[in-house]
């Protein structure tokens, strides 16, 4: 159990750092729009990117599919 | 065919007939404006706004020539120098946009702009509708992306931070971090409280005691010294000015249980018996500061919505020096400086004219639609809007100085006032505290005398559990979502005591002009004369139009669609323009038919009659058209008026206007008690009486004449067309011209009402049951923290449930 006395230390130093890179996170202004990013995943603006449907891929070349 | 606009959701025109096929649906449109945005967005292939959107869009303003060179004038370098930052190549700027609805209005505007070639980055604030744009300026011009912006139904423009935007900004940063560090030590201190709690003292060796300890020493020092620092410096504050709230408990508790664990920690490490509250000390902030930081979030909607006012004044402007007309930022105008100001551009700050003469729109100041005349020697103030001739004035107040601004900061400053309620809360807060304080040093004393080592935790769990703050915040967590709730739908409250006044009226009154009806000359009946077809007329009559800033313009903006030439003005007459290689005239009747026999002028009044023609091929002015022009009743008027009079509220009209047009109003509404061509003090002693016969009387206007009864009235609303001071002096403005919200406004006010008392109920009982219990030793400190945090919580979220 000794090796607590290590580990603690070490995880009080993991915490530091985690806190620290929140601190930067919050200045580099990633908090200050709380609602925008729950709102712009529900739009489905992929609807090209998905390959079985009616609508052509825009992003990808059309696929010659080699006869048998 | 729907007869609402599919992007505006406002009523379409009789006869007007603009459709688009949208994802394999045809739609039909309110005007070739919102046909335009429409085509825009589909070719742009994002149909999808439309199944996204949660809200109707705005009704777009179609641009005008002086528009668009004004917002070309933000190509200027010399101008950019204010709002725009240059780094490696790619400038910054930031961008207030408005017009935004909902959410998927934000995803259009993001998608569009960032198609653009030569755009960086555009990323909106979702909270204050405010964009950070970065682009590469030799590709692109910034003019480029503000007139994208507009095309797609919305209006951009830069702005430069003031410092309540920059503190509010660092205050949410800061409480955001505090939140973090608390929230962080509370999960660590937790982890080492809990073998302390769990197991007893003989299991564990008394070096992991010690150990645990000075690591929740250490993990709970920032948060007493970073985290609760706003509640210590308020406690400190309340000391010295002799006033209670509830940060002194909290500030004692957080204070006395981080001391008392620390000496035990440092001096008495072989005193394993002792408990130490790291851990309560760290959750108590946690949630304080959770609690606090929902309501911050409520108060800091609020600001943003200030800032739709600043927009009134122009952001540059023209001034002739000795090397001709330059453009110079508008902050920049000195005393003296000679300023021009062309056919359709807003004044940007209070002068005089010297030369020249014109008509002036002043609706932004006085709410009146028609245009003043004004010649040399006259007053212009800034954010009025010129209509016809360009004139020259010298100004006599810089833009910070002029009459709008200082309407804006009177404004800013009635809405800074502590509203009513929340004040009351605070006193039976603080009362409350000072029980709290004689409650916990009775069962301190009480305790010593049976068992000492027990005082302290049983003092700690009184104040912690007891803590008012759910009190506190049963009031304005309610007020402000409802307020950010009706703000939303276009209600902004500017008084503290308005949702609470919503609550008591039994008698609403109505103005006619600008309230009831549009208050602008609308197009109400067109006769066609020689063949041509009523919308050809419309498209021709628009264009020629398109160039004249006059109010009657603005009944024709609906039907643009395409631009004519060589439009020349005759003043007071009218307009003779070329459309399609045929040269037509839109005027009274004798300008119309080019008789030089005495010619009428054309007076606006409440009833317009134009006459539109053609020059036929044997030189003839040939009558094509003629168009009669009313104030007409707003769309929502009568449901509004309905649903009012089926909830059991008296409605009333009240107007100077003449009998004849005010019973034609009300028969159509229904409202049978009626006043016609009442002064300003007859009005206020209709609403006396009302007031002496035991009513309570709210009083919804919008012109300066309805000020006097505005501010007699118990409740007053002014309508978003009113005059700065006439909104000032209202406890409510209805920003849009839906007046529905109205209806939503009271209901709301209403369920405010039962959610307050349910969130007093909550916390007074939640305090008076966990009271005894403490007091008799149940409720260890850390329960306590945790619950009283429960508590808060649970007021916070029942108030949250108004913005739905």
């Amino acid at each position: 159990m000794e090796i607590l006395f290590i580990l603690i230390p070490v995880s009080i130093a993991f915490v530091a750092l985690a806190v620290w890179i929140f601190g930067w996170a919050i200045k580099s202004g990633q908090y200050d729009d709380l609602e925008g990013p729950a709102h712009s995943i529900l739009f489905d603006d992929d609807a090209d990117m998905i390959p079985d449907r009616n609508n052509k891929p825009k992003t990808k070349a059309t696929k010659n599919s080699p006869k048998p | 065919m729907p007869d609402s606009c599919y992007h505006c959701e406002e009523i379409i025109p009789p006869g007007f007939n603009a459709v688009l096929t949208i994802s394999n649906q045809q739609q039909a449109f309110c005007c070739y404006g919102c046909l335009a945005i429409a085509e825009t967005i589909v070719s742009g292939g994002l149909e999808n706004f439309y199944l996204h959107r949660t809200h109707a869009s705005e009704k777009p303003d179609p641009l005008n020539q002086s528009q668009q060179d004004e917002i070309y004038l933000y190509d200027d370098k010399a101008l950019q120098e204010d709002f725009v930052t240059v780094t490696n190549g790619i400038s910054e700027t930031h961008l207030s946009i408005g017009g935004i609805t909902c959410a998927a209005c934000i995803w259009l505007i993001e998608r569009e702009s960032n198609n653009i070639t030569g755009i960086d980055r555009l990323t909106i604030n979702h909270t204050s509708h405010r964009a950070i744009l970065t682009w590469n300026d030799d590709v692109c011009s910034l003019s480029t992306v503000l007139l994208k912006i507009r095309k797609l139904g919305y209006k951009a423009s830069p702005y430069q931070d003031d410092l309540a935007k920059r503190q509010a900004q660092l205050e949410k940063r800061t409480s955001i971090f505090r939140i973090a560090v608390a929230g962080i030590a509370t999960m660590q201190n937790m982890m080492f409280s809990l073998p302390l709690y769990l197991g007893n003292a003989d299991s564990i060796d008394p070096e992991f005691i010690a150990l645990f300890r000075w690591v929740s020493l250490i993990m709970c020092t920032p948060v007493v010294f970073f985290s609760a620092l706003p509640f210590l410096k308020a406690a400190l504050r309340d000391i010295q000015t002799r006033h209670l709230t509830m940060d002194l408990p909290v500030s004692i508790a957080i204070l006395a249980a981080y001391a008392a664990s620390s000496y035990i920690t440092l001096f008495s490490s072989s005193n394993l018996e002792s408990d130490v509250y790291f851990d309560s000390v760290a959750m108590f902030t946690f949630f304080l500061l959770l609690g606090r930081f929902f309501e911050m979030q409520t108060r800091h909607k609020h600001l943003n919505s200030d800032a739709d006012f600043n927009q009134l004044l122009p952001a540059t402007a023209r001034v002739k020096t000795t090397e001709g007309e330059i453009s110079k930022p508008a902050h920049k105008i000195e005393i003296g400086d000679v300023l021009i100001i062309h056919q359709g551009q807003v004044a940007p700050a209070d002068g005089i004219i010297i030369e020249g003469q014109s008509h002036f729109d002043e609706s932004a100041l006085t709410g009146e639609f028609l245009p003043i005349h004004k010649s040399i020697g006259h007053v212009v103030n800034g954010g009025t809007a010129n209509v016809e001739n360009t004139v020259l004035i010298t100004t006599t107040a810089t833009p910070k100085y002029s009459r709008v601004a200082a309407i804006i900061r009177m404004l800013d400053q009635a809405q800074h006032e502590k509203p009513l309620t929340v004040q009351l809360a605070d006193i039976v807060a603080s009362y409350f505290v000072a029980f709290v304080l004689l409650a916990a040093s009775v069962a301190g004393v009480f305790w010593y005398f049976i068992e000492p080592e027990a005082v302290f935790p049983i003092v700690l769990s009184i104040l912690v559990v007891t803590c008012p703050c759910a009190l506190s915040l049963a009031t304005p967590t309610a007020m402000t979502s409802v307020n950010t709730y009706l703000r939303s739908k276009g209600l902004l409250m500017v008084k503290g005591h308005t949702l609470e006044a919503m609550n008591s009226i039994t008698d609403i009154i109505f103005d006619k002009t600008g309230t009831l009806t549009e208050g602008k000359l609308q197009l109400s009946n067109t006769t066609i004369y020689n063949g041509i077809s009523e919308s050809k007329a419309k498209i021709v009559a628009a264009a020629l139009e398109h160039h004249s800033r006059h109010p009657i313009a603005n009944a024709f903006k609906s039907y643009f669609n395409e631009k004519a030439d060589q439009v020349e003005t005759t003043l007071g007459y009218g307009l003779q323009g070329s459309f399609n290689g045929k040269t037509y005239r839109l005027g009274n009747i004798a300008f119309a038919l080019n008789n030089a026999s005495p010619r009428d002028k054309i007076h606006a009044s409440s009833d317009v009659h134009i006459f539109l023609s053609m020059l036929s091929d044997d030189q003839q002015y040939q009558l094509l058209a003629q168009f009669e022009l009313s104030d007409t009743l707003r769309a929502e008027s009568i449901d509004c008026v309905e649903v009012f009079q089926a909830q059991g509220f008296q409605v009333h009209i009240l107007s100077g206007d003449h009998l004849n047009s005010v019973q034609h109003i009300a028969h159509l509404l229904g409202i049978n008690h009626i006043k016609a061509a009442q002064s300003p003090e007859q009005k206020l002693n209709y609403v006396r009486k009302l007031q002496q016969e035991g009513k309570e009387v709210a009083m919804v206007g919008d012109g300066i004449n309805d000020l006097p009864v505005l501010s007699g009235a118990k409740l007053s609303i002014a309508m978003g067309g009113a005059s700065d001071i006439t909104k000032l002096n209202s406890d409510a403005v209805l920003l849009n011209s839906h007046m529905s919200v109205l209806n939503l406004a009271f209901q709301s006010a209403n369920r405010a009402r039962k959610i307050i008392k349910q969130n007093m109920a909550w916390a007074i009982g939640y305090n008076l049951l966990m009271l005894p219990l403490a007091a008799m030793g149940l409720v260890p400190p850390y329960f306590a923290a945790l619950g009283m945090s429960l508590s808060s919580l649970v007021v916070v979220f029942n108030s949250l449930r108004l913005k739905s």
